[in-house]
């Protein structure tokens, strides 16, 4: 990680962000994380807000376009929630991950409906489909 | 404030275009007030939709993906009387599909490349045996979570809707039982498959997934391994098409920038030789194509416009030009480093290109020998005995290869999703053609619904072919709500339409990307299904077929070998050939027709019948149609040249009932 920008000058949200890493050991996902997820054609952000009851976690799953709830579960760092997305037509997904202090990086499955590691349009293959990072916003 | 600032600029660009209106790549008119679109206003509404040259009224163009010519009609045969140019007919393979006393004419070579890009290397042998043809990232196996194929019907009728109701068994059929990546063991023989075409069935199914062959564009040159040296009457732009396994296994889809994988085996691209497969209808293979071109017409002499992938041919078909890297207001401007095309070998490897990828390369500047690769093309072009202007405009980085449109369905910036994302183009395109003639017309592509709340394809329902829309690449359609909703539907507009008897002068239609046909993500007989749906359809409207040119065709070979003549256009193609089908009243009786087209014939089509004016002063629709020896039909002694595929048609002849 960089904590210094082209400019020289520091890079103070990396540098907290680092820090909030190294004094937050315990993997509790309760709060607001600022997910990025990749898609076929490009990546999406999202709003994640989770609340953990010991080893439950609920919470809402935010998009531009609109939320959808979440539920799921947390054992030790392995993090695991279903979003039900409304579509049309609606669809699930399963997003699994590791947190890691302030940041939780992972894959996310569809449970049904398309997304396959699409063999593109030029032979290409898009590697990091489905794959999914979110840092930590509030506790 | 960005999408203010998108229109702003376009509408400087558009009054400029008015006042140079034959200005290289002039800018599009304003040409409809940007104002709510209710339901009757669009869909064979045109005032000018009846002003036409032939009894045609509509034209529909559907466009699946990735086959070549001879990869789909390898051993197909016409009525008596009638002639195709084919593996069979050249002798290249038998009709049970063995290798023929000319299967020579296929072999295909190993070169060698490790100082510049070249697009026809030294040779470095011939292979006795083609290299194992790979899985690449064909279905392992079906699944509901990652189809196609889908494990269960329903969750196959609730992604797709657009076929015959007879093909949704196929959306459940077909995984290959291997890993992605390894030596297709399916193929009979995979070790001894000789040197040149084989067929891929029956061992692999017809209803089987394979891998789908690289098909970028500096690998697309190479592959058709063009050289003036080899030239000849029959063959005046020298083209032997004898790299197709060794670009495949040497680069395949690209390095994105990315150091040579070790060891660089045979399949360390994951493809081997598959570009060399074909099916054989003589066999049951391609069924319902083999139907239509019995009873209508086929072309043997189309082509994909642009050597390389979906978008750019896309694009070509319409814009009939290339689109470049601009500020997003007109005017061209370089794209970041890393998405410039650098095809020159890496250091110390053989043809493992240093820049050039799906995350990387993708533009080149055609107009300045210095870029990397450039030099290959355009000295190639210069030593034809009747040298091709290469139509590179100064400054400007051309898109060769996919990146997605410079527009999110709502008119919003793409590049907010992706950073290889081509920046709005302001380049004229049919669309403004039609639209200023008041001829109607539309794009139907499959899942627009879907993509429409979907922008990051993140929904798994969405197959939407994003690069496939040329007007999702233009700033006047796509930053204008009341052209958008005009002009752009999903396929269940298409279908009303039908019914109603409302389908706009010009179709152009798109499936799916489970029912277009890709191979890896698709297959041959899901885009037949599609088809089928469609011309069933239409065959139950009589008035409406009775008065419609369907042309069906592909938007490039996908990467798999053809062994038909290229004709170099300008840098940016032609390749390979590609099937087309010309299905009317107008053109039934099983012939072949023989007339040089690409994409951009089609263009020329509409423009002869509805008497318009080509899109730009540059763009291809301005090259005459061919003139050709009586002994070779196939290459016109007036290049660069296009045929406007009117002599297809036989408008004096009573039309055929369906």
């Amino acid at each position: 990680m960089r904590f210094i920008s082209r400019n020289g000058q520091p890079r103070l949200s990396a540098a907290l962000a680092a820090l909030a890493g190294c004094a937050r050991p315990d993997p509790a996902p309760a709060g607001q994380w600022q997910l990025s997820w990749r898609g076929r054609i490009g990546t999406e952000q999202a709003r994640l807000v989770l609340q953990s009851h010991g080893q439950q976690v609920t919470g809402s799953f935010n998009t531009p376009r609109g939320g959808a709830p979440l539920s799921g579960s947390l054992h030790e760092q392995s993090l695991a929630f279903t979003v039900d997305f409304p579509g049309p037509p609606s669809y699930r997904i399963l997003f699994t991950g590791l947190v890691h202090g302030s940041r939780i990086e992972g894959e996310a499955q569809p449970q049904v409906g398309g997304g396959r590691a699409f063999a593109g349009h030029g032979g290409e293959v898009s590697p990091d489909y489905y794959r999914w990072s979110a840092t930590r916003i509030t506790p | 404030m960005i999408r203010s600032r998108i229109v702003a600029g376009t509408a400087i660009a558009l009054s400029l275009a008015a006042l140079a209106p034959l200005r290289a790549q002039q800018a599009a008119p304003p040409v409809v007030p940007d104002a709510p679109t209710t339901e009757d206003d669009r869909g064979g509404r045109g005032p000018h939709d009846k002003d036409t040259a032939s009894p045609i009224r509509h034209v529909i163009v559907i466009i699946g993906e990735n086959r070549s010519f001879d990869h789909v009609f390898a051993t197909y045969t016409p009525r008596a009387g009638q002639h195709v140019s084919n593996l069979l007919s050249r002798g290249i393979v038998n009709a049970d599909g063995t290798p023929g006393r000319n299967h020579e004419a296929s072999a295909q070579r190993a070169a060698t490349d490790t100082r510049r890009y070249a697009i026809s290397p030294a040779r470095a042998y011939a292979y006795v045996n083609l290299p194992p043809p790979g899985t690449h990232k064909a279905p392992t196996a079906p699944s509901d979570a990652k189809p196609a194929p889908f494990a269960t019907m329903e969750a196959a009728r609730a992604a797709e809707h657009d076929l015959a109701p007879d093909y949704y068994p196929f959306l459940l059929t077909g995984a290959t039982g291997l890993p992605a990546d390894v030596v297709d063991t399916r193929i009979a023989n995979f070790e001894n498959l000789g040197r040149g075409a084989f067929q891929l069935t029956p061992s692999v199914g017809y209803d089987d997934y394979a891998a789908s062959p690289v098909h970028r564009f500096y690998q697309m040159w190479q592959q058709i391994d063009c050289n003036v040296e080899h030239a000849s009457a029959a063959n005046p732009s020298g083209c032997r098409n004898d790299l197709f396994a060794w670009v495949e296994i040497s680069v395949g889809p690209g390095s994105n920038g990315k150091p040579q994988p070790l060891p660089m085996t045979n399949i360390a691209t994951g493809e081997g030789s598959t570009s060399l497969e074909f099916y054989n209808m003589q066999q049951g293979d391609a069924p319902y194509l083999k139907q239509l071109a019995d009873r209508y017409t086929l072309s043997d002499n189309m082509h994909q416009s642009v050597q390389g992938g979906t978008g750019a041919n896309h694009i070509m078909f319409g814009f009939a030009d290339a689109i470049w890297y601009s500020d997003g207001h007109g005017h061209p401007t370089p794209p970041p480093a890393n998405q410039i095309e650098n095809p020159d070998p890496q250091t110390g490897t053989d043809n493992w290109y240093d820049e050039d990828g799906y995350s990387g390369g993708s533009y080149s500047a055609c107009a300045d020998l210095r870029q990397p690769g450039v030099p290959a093309v355009v000295n190639y072009l210069a030593s034809l005995r009747r040298p091709i202007n290469p139509r590179c405009e100064p400054g400007h980085y051309y898109l060769l290869n996919n990146y997605n449109p410079g527009f999110n369905a709502d008119g919003t910036p793409a590049s907010q999703y992706s950073p290889y994302t081509i920046p709005p183009s302001s380049v004229r395109h049919i669309g403004d053609v039609l639209l200023q003639a008041g001829v109607s017309f539309s794009y139907f592509g499959g899942d627009w619904n879907i993509y429409q709340t979907d922008p990051a394809g993140s929904n798994p329902y969405d197959a939407y072919c994003q690069v496939c829309n040329p007007f999702q690449y233009a700033s006047d359609i796509m930053s204008n709500a009341a052209l958008r909703r005009a002009h752009i539907h999903d396929t269940d507009v298409l279908f009303r339409d039908i019914a109603n008897d409302a389908l706009p002068a010009v179709s152009i239609i798109k499936p799916s990307m489970f029912v277009d046909g890709h191979p890896a993500s698709s297959k041959l007989d899901l885009f037949e299904g599609f088809l089928k749906n469609i011309l069933q359809q239409l065959q139950a409207h009589p008035k409406l077929w009775g008065d419609s040119a369907i042309f069906v065709t592909f938007d490039e070979g996908g990467g798999y070998y053809d062994s038909g003549y290229i004709q170099p256009l300008d840098f940016f193609g032609d390749g390979p050939r590609i099937p087309l089908l010309i299905v009317s009243p107008y053109t039934a009786g099983g012939q072949v027709n023989h007339d040089y087209a690409d994409h951009v014939s089609i263009i020329k089509f509409i423009e002869r019948n509805w008497h318009l004016k080509p899109i730009t002063a540059r763009s291809r629709d301005n090259f005459p149609n061919p003139n050709t020896r009586r002994d070779n039909p196939y290459a016109p002694i007036n290049t660069p040249a296009l045929s406007d595929l009117w002599d297809a048609f036989h408008f004096a002849q009573r039309p055929a009932a369906p």
